[in-house]
């Protein structure tokens, strides 16, 4: 969230100076503007944006047409298409027609898969004893067009790991055998945890936060920041003390506080750790501390002793079926995809490392359609692409 | 507390980028043992140090989940100032580059052959040589495929359409895309006129009067016709499907 956050400061104090000014009220130097609110002049304040440049877009059917067939079906709308909505006598129910029908089309159930492969950044059959790298993003993939709650992704304990045929656009149920105790969607997926091997489980953790969460980390914050000296806080909710020392000093603030981000991802990450090089479960630990002679990690490298695992401060989780329930609860998880939905359709950039942000005041209307559907992507998705929005250039 | 959340996030923001320029390895004393890097697709690199960084410095973060180069925050940050207040222009539409499949799909649609060979290359040939410029995914290295266009891949794809150019001219009226009641248009009638159906089938939205006048004008202002007639294709579709 901190960038998210960056950015909104940052474009809040844009627009404010951007702001037209009527001329009705003028600040203290003799100019145009009007006052800003100050200490003492609290009551202060610039008038409301009356026209931007949102209202100098024109509505546009047959351009909204061919952005949508591009971007579900990856192809033109045909010249039939185009004609139909063109002379049509009511141009936004033939629209509106033409999105039902291509979401149905096989054509999106490929663009679906696509949309997950890049977002999710995983893809690739299996080879050489490497899993399959294709099955999570199918996985979210049938979730979508099936119009399943999105939440499933991180709770399905069976058929988890889904195998698509892209001849006959059909989807074939296929078990992850992970051998974890519990499956839990994409979460005990094989292929994923291949493709995010790396020290101590960290770069699977953070893959969960980025891609579902959409923010880098730190992913939680205090009330009342701690000063750690040098111009630096600590930031997270947890006890500082909360995470290990040895071999690594996650307490550490000699440069940064290490602990503004760690002690969320020392509680999460050893959920993950069981997962060896190849995405395969065993039965012990089996990521590698990354010492100058790297060994085995130990729950002590993440954690102190009595810490427990937990989602975020206040919610722990015991395993991967838990955690996943938690992710599935998480508000800021359906957030995250309903905004990387909004910004497919939108042609906007990565909402994390573009910071692509969606603001409340947009994306509040499509989070309505995603809970009154029953967390369904593809409803929500579909009242993108007939918003107001959308269908204006 | 969205404040105070805002507060706190600037300052980490500060402090990390500060503490990132303070904690990079000295350049004439390099840290003595490269960065491990972790990337499940290499071997374990099995040796003293290997993953760990220099005594001096914090343990070298991976930068993004991918092997893509990392991005400046603050400049990105910048760049997103520029576009305006955030709830303006996120309602806008962006500009996002065809997808490589879309572009396949496209072209393929319109009468271009892309198994086709030929010297120059046909257009089929540079797309299936380009996809590296046209910014394909590399999911080996963690990396989907791009959203916006590179130079490269905007000037490669302008390539693909002058040579697509011909084959959609010659093409298109047998097109299932292009057809009503099993007739499609020709691009240019005996007299050498753009065909506006023909247009907007290409372009995937009606084409204006303006559009018509534009490749008219092309044919019209070109040494020859028929070279006219490619350079108004080609024009057309490039400017048009420059973006999603």
């Amino acid at each position: 969230m901190i960038f998210g956050l960056l950015a909104s400061a940052a474009l809040a104090v844009t627009a404010c100076e951007t702001a037209p000014g009527t001329g009705s009220e003028t600040g203290s130097d003799g100019d145009d503007k009007p006052a800003l609110p100050t200490p003492e002049n609290p009551e202060a304040s610039r008038p409301e944006v009356t026209h931007t440049v949102l209202d100098e877009r024109v509505k546009d059917y047959s351009e909204a047409l061919r952005t949508a067939s591009i971007k579900i079906v990856r192809a033109l709308p045909t010249l039939e298409q185009i004609k139909k909505v063109q002379n049509a006598p009511d141009p936004k129910r033939a629209y509106e027609e033409e999105i039902d029908k291509m979401l149905e089309d096989g054509r999106f159930t490929d663009r679906m898969i696509k949309f997950w492969r890049d977002t999710m950044r995983l893809a690739g059959g299996a080879a050489d004893g490497k899993p399959s790298r294709n099955t999570a993003p199918n996985l979210a993939a049938r979730i979508t067009v099936e119009g399943k709650p999105f939440t499933d992704l991180f709770t399905q304990g069976s058929n988890n790991c889904p195998e698509y045929d892209g001849n006959t656009k059909t989807f074939t149920d296929g078990e992850c055998n992970s051998g974890a105790p519990v499956e839990a969607g994409v979460l005990t997926n094989p292929g994923m945890n291949y493709q995010f091997y790396g020290s101590m489980a960290f770069r699977r953790v953070r893959w969960l936060q980025e891609v579902f969460v959409c923010t880098k980390f730190p992913a939680e914050y205090s009330d009342k920041p701690v000063s750690k000296g040098n111009g630096a806080d600590y930031i997270s909710p947890w006890a500082f003390e909360s995470i290990a020392t040895e071999p690594i000093d996650f307490q550490d603030t000699q440069s940064v506080v290490c602990a503004n981000c760690h002690t969320s991802i020392n509680h999460i990450a050893p959920l993950f750790g069981n997962f060896d090089q190849n995405g395969k479960w065993q039965n012990g630990i089996s990521v590698m501390t990354p010492t100058a002679t790297p060994v085995t990690t130990e729950i002590s490298h993440w954690l102190k002793p009595g810490e427990t695992t937990a989602w975020r401060f206040g919610e722990p989780v015991a395993d991967l079926a838990e955690l996943g329930q938690a992710v599935a609860s998480d508000p800021d998880v359906g957030e995250c995809a309903v905004s990387r939905l909004y910004n497919f359709a939108m042609s906007k950039e990565d909402i994390v490392n573009d910071l692509a942000t969606v603001p409340y005041e947009v994306l509040d209307e499509y989070m309505i359609t995603y809970y009154q559907n029953g967390l369904n992507l593809k409803a929500t998705l579909a009242s993108i692409f007939k918003s107001a929005d959308f269908v204006r250039f | 507390m969205k404040t105070t959340k805002i507060v706190i996030s600037l300052a980490v923001a500060c402090g990390l980028s500060a503490a990132a320029c303070d904690s990079r390895p000295d350049k004439v004393n390099p840290p003595p043992h490269s960065p491990y890097q972790e990337d499940p697709t290499n071997n374990v690199e099995e040796k003293d140090g290997a993953y760990a960084g220099g005594p001096d410095n914090t343990f070298d973060h991976m930068a993004g989940l991918g092997d893509e180069a990392p991005k400046d925050a603050f400049e990105v940050l910048k760049q997103r100032e520029e576009e305006g207040p955030a709830e303006i222009r996120t309602r806008l539409h962006s500009c996002q580059k065809l997808q490589i499949t879309t572009l396949r799909n496209i072209l393929s649609s319109l009468g271009v052959n892309l198994d086709a060979t030929g010297n120059p290359p046909t257009a089929g040939q540079l797309v299936k040589e380009g996809t590296g410029a046209l910014g394909s995914a590399n999911y080996d290295a963690r990396v989907g495929e791009a959203i916006v266009w590179t130079a490269a891949g905007a000037a490669k794809m302008f390539d693909i359409w002058v040579q697509a150019a011909p084959e959609i001219i010659a093409n298109l009226p047998n097109m299932p895309q292009c057809q009503i009641d099993g007739v499609g248009p020709q691009v240019f009638d005996e007299e050498n006129h753009c065909n506006a159906d023909a247009l907007t089938c290409m372009m995937g939205k009606p084409a204006t009067a303006e559009h018509v006048a534009i490749c008219n004008s092309a044919v019209a202002n070109s040494s020859d016709v028929e070279t006219g007639k490619k350079v108004a294709i080609a024009a057309l579709m490039s400017a048009v499907h420059s973006c999603e």
